[in-house]
C-alpha cells in the first residue's frame, strides 16, 4: 500500500523462541474487511490459534493491533485491541485500552504486533521505529508493574509501555496488561497469556510520523465527529463525572452487584454517593490520545487510612467492583484499584472470585483455616489481603487465581456462588435489577460476561421498567435524539418504537455489538456521547479520507458483523455450547429488590439475538447462508 | 498589538490533540515527535504541561545560537529562525528554559513555534481552554485574573 | 556624523555591529577584521571538517549583508596601533578615525613550543583556514594534543572521516575545564567505545620526522601520526591594545568595567579579548564562549551608544554531542569550586550521568550526559539565583507552580537522585 493510507501499512510477527521479527505488508482488502484494531486480532487469532490449546501454552498468540485511526484528530481514536485465546474462558480473549500505546505503536512502524512463542529467558521487547530488540528482563521480572514502567519509561524517554506485574508473572487467569501506569487490557487474562510467554513489558515508541490519504477531508470529518460529540446530551455529565453516571442510577434500581449479586444495593450506597464524591475527592481530568472529554479524574485521597494516595481513578467499574461487589469503603477501593494496577490484575473478575470466597466463607464452605484469616463483605483489610495471596497465589489465593468458573470447582456447592457468564466474571450491574440492552450483552458478548462490547448508544438511565417482558427497555427521548442517531434508516424504526416510547433489546443488542466492534475496530472510544452521536455515516466518511479506501458506511457495519462472527466462530471452534450462554441461577431464582428474571422468557429475547444476527435461533451458531454473505463460508467452526 | 499563546497548564488534560494537529500543519503527518507543542506528562502526579515557545523579548536561544539562525521578527515579536543556516547543534533547545525547541528530525533542524502566522492550529483544537491565543497585555491580565479569582475563592 | 568602528568580526563583533544598526540606523559603522571573509561561525568548525555542514553553510553573514546594514568592512587588516589622542586606528592599509571603537579582536590558538612542533603536520582549529589546510593535509594518524570542547570535537570530527584518532590530555580526565572526573570518564569510554584512544594524565614531550610528523612521543609511550592538532588553549589578541596603553587584566584579557569599557575613553572592548567575570562567583574569568561573546558585543554597542546597560557576568553552558549522546556542561565544575563546602547531587545510569554542584543551596553548575530536558530550567534557575530549596518550595505549592509550569522539567531533572554528598 502507499505511503498516505492512515494505516502504518505492516503487521510485526515477532517469534520469541527464535528472536525473529517477520513484517507483512497490509493489503486492501484485508484491510476492508477487518479495518484494524479487534478486526486485525480477530482474523489473526482465528488463523493463528491451533484449536484446543491450552492458552498458556507457548501455542497461544498473543495481538496488539491500534484501531485504525488513532493518532490522528478523530476525536476520542485513541485504542488499542489486545487479544489471545483466554486462559480464563477458553475463549476469544480480547481487551480494550486507550491512552498513548496505540499513537506509539502506528508511529513506530506497526499496525499490529503479533507475539508468538515463549521466551527462553524473561524478556522485553523494545519495539522503536520499524525494529525490534529482544532484551533481558532479568532486572524488571518480580517487580510490580508501576515498578517496571518507571524504569522503562525513564530509560526510554517518550515510550509507552505494556507490562505485566506480578498477577501476570504467577499466571493468574485474570492477570492483566497494564498500559502505562493507570490503564490496562484487563479482562479475559491477556496478562497471564504474556506471562506465560515470560514476556515482561513491551515498550513501543516512534517517529515515523502517520499519513492520512485526504489531509483537508479528515480534518473536516474528524472536526464534524468532535461537534457532533459535543452536541450530545450525554457529553457534559460524561466530561464532569465520567463513568461515574452510572453509578446512581444503577444503586436506585438495586441494579449493581452488592455482596456478590446478593442484595442489588447496599445501604450506604447513596443516591448521591457517587458523583458528590467525584467532585470531593477528584481534582483535574485526564484524556487519552485525541479525547475531546477526559473523562477520567485525578484522585487524591485526603483523610483517614489512605490519606495521600493519589492516581487516576474513579471510574465506575473499579469503585463498583471493590465498593459495591465486596462492600469495601470508597477510600479502599481506591487502595484496591491501586493494588490492582500494580500487580496487574482484572478488578471485575477478582472482586468477582473475592466475591465468592467471601460468600462461600459465610455460607461456612471455606473456612478459617482455609484462608488462614477471616474475611467478610466490608472487610476491607481483609479482601486486601486476599487481593494480595491471589497476585502472589498464596495460599487460598492459588485456587482463587484460576477465576471463579475454575476455583468454584474446589468447594462444595462453589458453582452456586461463582457469578461469570462462560467463565468470565460479571460486572457490575445486575440485569435483575435493570433489563436492558447492556445487561442482555453480558449474555451474548464474545468474552463472556462483560458489558463492554454492547450498550444501547441512547440508554436512558432514568427509566426502569420492568413491564416489557424483558424483551424492551424504555426510550424515553424525544425525537430529536432519534433523529440524530446514526442508524440505517429502515433499521431505526425496528430498534426504537417511538409511538410506544421503547427500545427493542435483541435488535439494539445487535446492532449496538457491531457498532462497538466497529469502534474497537477503528480505535474509537465508546462513551456515551460518543457511542450516541458516531456512527457508520460519520465513520465511512473519515474512514475513506483517513487510508483512501472507498467505504461505504453498509460496508463498514458489514466488517463490523464479520468480525463478531469470525470471533464468534473460534469460540464455537473452541467448543462453545449453546447452553452456555445463560446467567447464573441465582438471577432466575432468587429476586433482588423484589426481581427476578424469567428462564423462559430471557431464552426468548436471545432467540430473537440470534434471528437478529442471522444465526440459528436455537442453537446460536451463524447459518451456512449468513457466513457466506459475510465471506466466511471457508472457515471452519 | 502582538499576541502569545498563553498557557494554562490546569486545564490541560494531556490529550495531545495539538501535537497531532501542529506536526501535521508543520510536517504533513500526525507525528508527536514532530510537533512544535509538546506536553510534558507527569503521569504519576496526574500534571500535564504543554510547553511551547513563549516568545521572549530577550531569547536565551538566539545568544545560544552558534549559527546566528534566530532572530525576534520586529514586527510580530515572534521568534524566527532562517532554519536554512541551521547546523542542528541543539544548543538552543538546551538554553530554552521553556523546552520550547523542537527538533525536526526530518530536516534536521531546530524549530520553535511560529503561532502559525497568526491563527494556531494548537489553540483551534484544544479542546478544554488550557490554550489561548491572546494579546500580550491581555495574556497577563488573564493570567492574573484566573490567579485573583481562584485565591478569592480559597 | 558619528563614526564606530569595530575591531574584529566575530561573534562579538557581529553581535555590536547589529546591536548598533537595530538601535540606531544613523551611525556609520566600520567593521575592520585580519580574515578576508564574511562573518562565519567559528563554533561549527569541526562540522564542516567532519563534513556536516558545507563550507557555505559556516558563513552566518554575506557580503550583501553588511552592505545592506550599511556596514563599511575593511577586511584583510592587521591593526597597528591604535592613537587613541587622534582617535584613529592605524593598520597596515590606512588610518581609520573613530569616535567610539569596539575591540573585538578575540584569540588565536597557541602551540606551545615543543620540539618539533614546527614540523609539517602541525595544526590548531581556530580559523576556517586552519580546517582548510588540515583538509588538505590528508590526515590519517591523527594525534590531538588536549581534550577541551574543541580538542574533542575535532577528534570526533576526524574519528567520522576515517581517521585513526588518538586524544592525549595531560589532566588526569579529559573536558578538565568543563565535566568533572567522573562524567568526564563516562564519556572517555564512549569515545574509546567508538574507537577514538584516549590518554589522560600523558604529556608530550617532542614530535619528531623527517621534515614531516610521523611521530609523537609522550611520557608513556610513542605514538604514530601524520598530523597532530593542538588544541591546548588560546592567547587573547591584545598586543596592540595594550600597546596603546589599554590596561590589561592579571589573566591576560583587557580589562573592561561592567559596561564593557576600558580604561580609555570611548573604547570599549568585548569577546574573547576580554578579560570578564563569572556571573556565579564574580571571580575573574576569560570566557571563551560563543553566548557570552555575543552578549558583550550587544553591552558594548548599547553602550556606546549612550544607553546605560550593565552586563551580568559570563556564564558558561557547553552542549557537546559525543557520538549521538548529548553532554551539557553549565556552570561551573567542581574544580572551579574548590573544596570544601559544596553539594553534590547526582545519579549515574547507562550512560546517563546528572550532577548538580550547589553551594549554599545554590545551584552553581550542573552536568548532564545523556539528559537535556529541564536543563534550559535550571540554567535559568542558576542565572536567577533560585535556591534548590525555593524552587522545590515552588514545585510542591499548587498555586505558585501554577504559575511556573515550565519548572516541571527541571523538578524531575532536580529529583530522585541515587547519590547525595554534602560538602564538609
Amino acid at each position: 500500500m502507499s505511503k498516505s493510507t492512515g494505516y502504518a501499512g505492516q503487521i510485526l510477527e515477532i517469534n520469541l523462541n527464535e528472536k525473529i521479527a517477520e513484517r507483512k505488508d497490509l493489503n486492501k482488502e484485508f484491510c476492508m474487511k477487518y479495518l484494524g484494531g479487534i478486526g486485525f486480532n480477530a482474523r489473526i487469532i482465528y488463523d493463528g490459534v491451533p484449536v484446543g490449546i491450552d492458552p498458556l501454552s507457548e501455542a497461544n498468540i498473543l495481538a496488539f493491533s491500534a484501531g485504525t485511526m488513532v493518532g490522528a484528530t478523530f476525536p476520542t481514536a485513541s485504542r488499542t485491541e489486545v487479544s489471545a485465546k483466554s486462559p480464563l474462558t477458553g475463549r476469544f480473549g480480547t481487551a480494550n485500552s486507550g491512552m498513548f500505546f496505540g499513537t506509539q505503536l502506528k508511529n513506530a512502524g506497526f499496525d499490529s504486533l503479533i507475539i508468538k512463542g515463549r521466551a527462553d529467558n524473561t524478556m522485553y521487547l523494545l519495539i522503536e521505529d520499524g525494529e525490534v530488540s529482544y532484551l533481558d528482563a532479568a532486572g524488571l521480572w518480580g517487580k510490580d508493574s508501576w515498578e517496571t514502567i518507571d524504569i522503562l519509561k525513564k530509560k526510554y524517554s517518550g515510550c509507552e509501555v505494556a507490562a505485566i506485574g506480578p498477577a501476570g508473572e504467577n499466571l493468574v487467569r485474570f492477570a492483566s496488561i497494564e498500559n502505562g501506569y493507570y490503564d490496562a487490557w484487563s479482562r479475559t487474562g491477556m496478562g497471564a497469556v504474556m506471562g506465560s510467554k515470560n514476556l515482561k513489558a513491551i515498550v513501543v515508541r516512534g517517529t515515523l510520523g502517520i499519513r492520512p490519504h485526504n489531509v483537508e477531508k479528515f480534518l473536516d470529518v474528524s472536526w464534524k465527529a468532535r461537534k457532533l460529540i459535543e452536541s450530545s446530551p450525554f457529553f457534559v455529565p460524561f466530561k464532569s463525572y465520567g463513568s461515574m453516571n452510572a453509578a446512581m442510577p444503577y444503586g436506585k434500581f438495586n441494579a449493581l452487584n452488592a455482596n456478590n449479586f446478593s442484595q442489588g444495593c447496599l445501604p450506604d450506597w447513596k443516591e448521591d454517593f457517587a458523583r458528590s464524591k467525584v467532585e470531593e475527592i477528584t481534582n483535574g481530568h485526564i484524556a487519552c490520545q485525541s479525547c475531546i472529554i477526559a473523562c477520567a479524574h485525578w484522585v487524591e485521597i485526603k483523610e483517614g487510612k489512605y490519606k495521600g494516595l493519589r492516581m487516576k481513578g474513579m471510574e465506575v467499574t473499579p469503585i463498583a467492583s471493590f465498593g459495591s461487589g465486596c462492600g469495601m469503603s470508597l477510600e479502599a477501593s481506591v487502595k484496591a484499584s491501586e493494588m490492582h494496577q500494580k500487580y496487574g490484575m482484572d478488578m471485575v473478575s477478582s472482586s468477582g472470585v473475592v466475591g465468592m470466597a467471601i460468600e462461600l466463607f459465610n455460607r461456612g464452605i471455606i473456612k478459617t483455616e482455609d484462608i488462614g484469616y477471616e474475611v467478610a463483605f466490608g472487610d476491607d483489610d481483609a479482601i486486601l489481603r486476599l487481593m494480595d495471596d491471589i497476585a502472589y497465589r498464596k495460599g487460598l489465593g492459588n485456587i482463587l487465581a484460576e477465576g471463579t468458573l475454575r476455583s468454584a470447582q474446589h468447594f462444595e456447592d462453589g458453582a452456586a456462588s461463582a457469578m461469570h457468564v462462560k467463565g468470565l466474571e460479571i460486572p457490575m450491574i445486575d440485569p435483575r435489577g435493570r433489563t436492558s440492552t447492556w445487561s442482555l450483552g453480558i449474555l451474548t458478548n464474545i468474552r463472556g460476561g462483560d458489558h463492554l462490547r454492547c450498550r444501547n448508544p441512547i440508554e436512558n438511565l432514568r427509566y426502569n421498567e420492568n413491564k416489557y417482558n424483558f424483551q424492551k427497555e424504555r426510550f424515553g427521548f424525544d425525537r430529536p435524539m432519534y433523529d440524530a442517531l446514526d442508524m440505517p434508516e429502515d433499521l431505526k424504526p425496528k430498534a426504537i418504537d417511538l409511538e410506544n416510547d421503547t427500545t427493542d433489546i435483541a435488535v439494539m443488542s445487535r446492532w449496538s455489538e457491531d457498532l462497538i466492534n466497529l469502534f474497537n475496530s477503528l480505535g474509537i472510544c465508546i462513551r456515551p456521547p460518543v457511542e450516541h452521536k458516531i456512527g457508520p455515516t460519520v465513520l465511512a466518511e473519515a474512514y475513506t479520507a483517513f487510508t483512501g479506501i472507498q467505504i461505504t458506511p453498509e460496508q463498514l457495519m458489514q466488517s463490523a458483523e464479520r468480525i463478531w462472527n469470525l470471533m464468534k466462530l473460534f469460540n464455537l471452534r473452541e467448543g462453545e455450547k449453546p447452553e452456555d450462554s445463560k446467567f447464573p441461577q441465582r438471577f432466575y431464582k432468587i429476586e433482588v429488590g423484589g426481581k427476578k428474571l424469567d428462564e423462559v422468557q430471557m431464552q426468548e429475547v436471545l432467540r430473537q439475538y440470534y434471528l437478529e444476527r442471522g444465526w440459528d435461533s436455537d442453537t446460536g451458531i451463524p447459518t451456512e447462508e449468513k457466513l457466506r454473505e459475510l465471506g466466511l463460508d471457508t472457515m471452519q467452526s | 498589538m502582538n499576541k502569545q499563546i498563553m498557557i494554562d497548564a490546569a486545564k490541560c488534560t494531556g490529550c495531545g490533540l495539538c501535537q497531532v494537529l501542529c506536526s501535521l500543519s508543520k510536517s504533513h503527518q500526525f507525528n508527536p515527535s514532530l510537533a512544535r507543542i509538546k506536553i510534558w506528562r507527569e503521569e504519576t502526579r496526574g500534571v500535564f504541561i504543554p510547553l511551547t515557545c513563549q516568545q521572549c523579548v530577550n531569547p536565551p536561544c538566539v545568544n545560544a545560537c552558534l549559527m546566528n539562525v534566530i532572530s525576534k521578527d520586529p514586527i510580530t515579536g515572534v521568534t524566527v529562525r532562517k532554519t536554512e543556516n541551521c547546523i542542528g547543534c541543539r544548543a538552543c533547545q538546551i538554553a530554552c528554559p521553556f523546552e520550547a525547541c523542537s527538533y525536526d528530525h526530518l530536516l534536521n533542524v531546530v524549530v520553535n513555534c511560529d503561532q502559525c502566522g497568526g491563527n494556531p492550529a494548537c489553540v483551534n483544537i484544544c479542546p478544554f481552554g488550557a490554550l489561548q491565543y491572546l494579546p500580550v497585555n491581555e495574556a497577563l491580565n488573564t493570567c492574573r485574573d484566573a490567579e485573583a479569582v481562584r485565591r478569592a475563592n480559597l | 556624523m558619528r563614526n564606530i568602528v569595530i575591531a574584529g568580526n566575530g561573534a562579538a563583533g557581529n553581535s555590536a555591529a547589529e546591536a548598533i544598526r537595530r538601535h540606531n540606523q544613523e551611525v556609520k559603522i566600520v567593521m575592520v577584521a585580519k580574515e578576508n571573509l564574511s562573518a562565519y561561525s567559528a563554533c561549527a568548525l569541526p562540522d564542516y571538517l567532519s563534513g556536516w555542514v558545507g563550507r557555505e553553510q559556516l558563513f552566518i553573514k554575506q557580503e550583501a549583508d553588511y552592505a545592506r546594514q550599511s556596514i563599511e568592512t575593511l577586511w584583510g587588516r592587521t591593526i597597528n596601533k591604535i592613537d587613541t589622542q587622534q582617535q584613529c586606528l592605524v593598520t597596515d592599509w590606512e588610518e581609520v578615525k573613530y569616535d567610539q571603537l569596539i575591540l573585538a579582536t578575540g584569540s588565536r590558538a597557541i602551540i606551545p613550543p615543543v620540539p618539533g612542533s614546527d614540523l609539517v603536520g602541525n595544526f590548531v582549529v581556530k580559523t576556517l583556514n586552519d580546517i582548510e589546510v588540515i583538509i588538505q593535509h590528508q590526515p590519517q594518524q591523527v594525534l590531538v594534543i588536549g581534550s577541551g570542547n574543541i580538542g574533542i570535537e575535532v577528534a570526533e570530527a576526524l574519528h567520522g572521516i576515517g581517521c585513526q584518532v588518538t586524544v592525549v590530555e595531560l589532566m588526569d580526565h579529559i573536558f578538565p575545564r568543563l565535566f568533572d572526573p567522573e562524567p568526564a570518564s563516562l564519556i572517555e569510554k564512549m569515545l574509546t567505545e567508538h574507537g577514538i584512544r584516549v590518554f589522560t594524565g600523558e604529556k608530550l614531550l617532542a614530535i619528531s620526522g623527517k621534515g614531516i610528523v610521523q611521530e609523537a612521543a609522550t611520557d608513556q609511550r610513542t605514538i604514530r601520526c601524520n598530523t597532530v592538532i593542538w588544541a591546548v588553549g588560546v592567547k587573547q589578541n591584545i598586543e596592540y591594545a595594550k600597546a596603546a596603553g589599554i590596561k590589561i587584566g592579571d589573566m591576560g584579557g583587557i580589562q573592561v568595567n561592567n559596561r564593557m569599557r576600558t580604561n580609555i575613553e570611548n573604547i570599549y572592548a568585548c569577546g574573547d579579548c576580554v578579560e570578564s567575570w563569572d556571573r556565579l562567583t564574580g571571580s575573574k574569568t576569560l570566557s571563551l564562549l560563543w553566548p557570552n561573546a555575543k552578549r558583550q558585543g550587544e553591552i558594548a554597542a548599547l553602550n556606546c551608544l549612550g544607553n546605560d546597560i550593565e552586563y551580568d557576568g559570563a556564564i558558561s553552558m557547553v552542549v557537546e554531542d559525543i557520538f549521538g549522546v548529548t553532554a551539557v556542561s553549565m556552570g561551573m565544575t567542581s574544580n572551579d569550586l574548590g573544596e570544601g563546602d559544596i553539594d553534590i547531587l547526582e545519579e549515574q545510569g547507562l550512560n546517563q550521568f546528572r550532577r548538580v554542584l550547589l553551594r549554599n543551596d545554590q545551584i552553581m553548575g550542573m552536568q548532564a550526559v545523556g539528559v537535556t530536558s529541564g536543563l534550559g530550567a535550571v540554567m535559568a534557575l542558576m542565572k536567577n539565583r533560585t535556591t534548590l530549596s525555593e524552587f522545590r518550595h515552588i514545585i510542591s505549592d499548587p498555586d505558585l507552580r501554577r504559575k511556573v509550569p515550565w519548572y516541571w522539567p527541571a523538578a524531575r531533572l532536580l529529583d530522585d537522585f541515587t547519590n547525595c554528598r554534602q560538602g564538609e
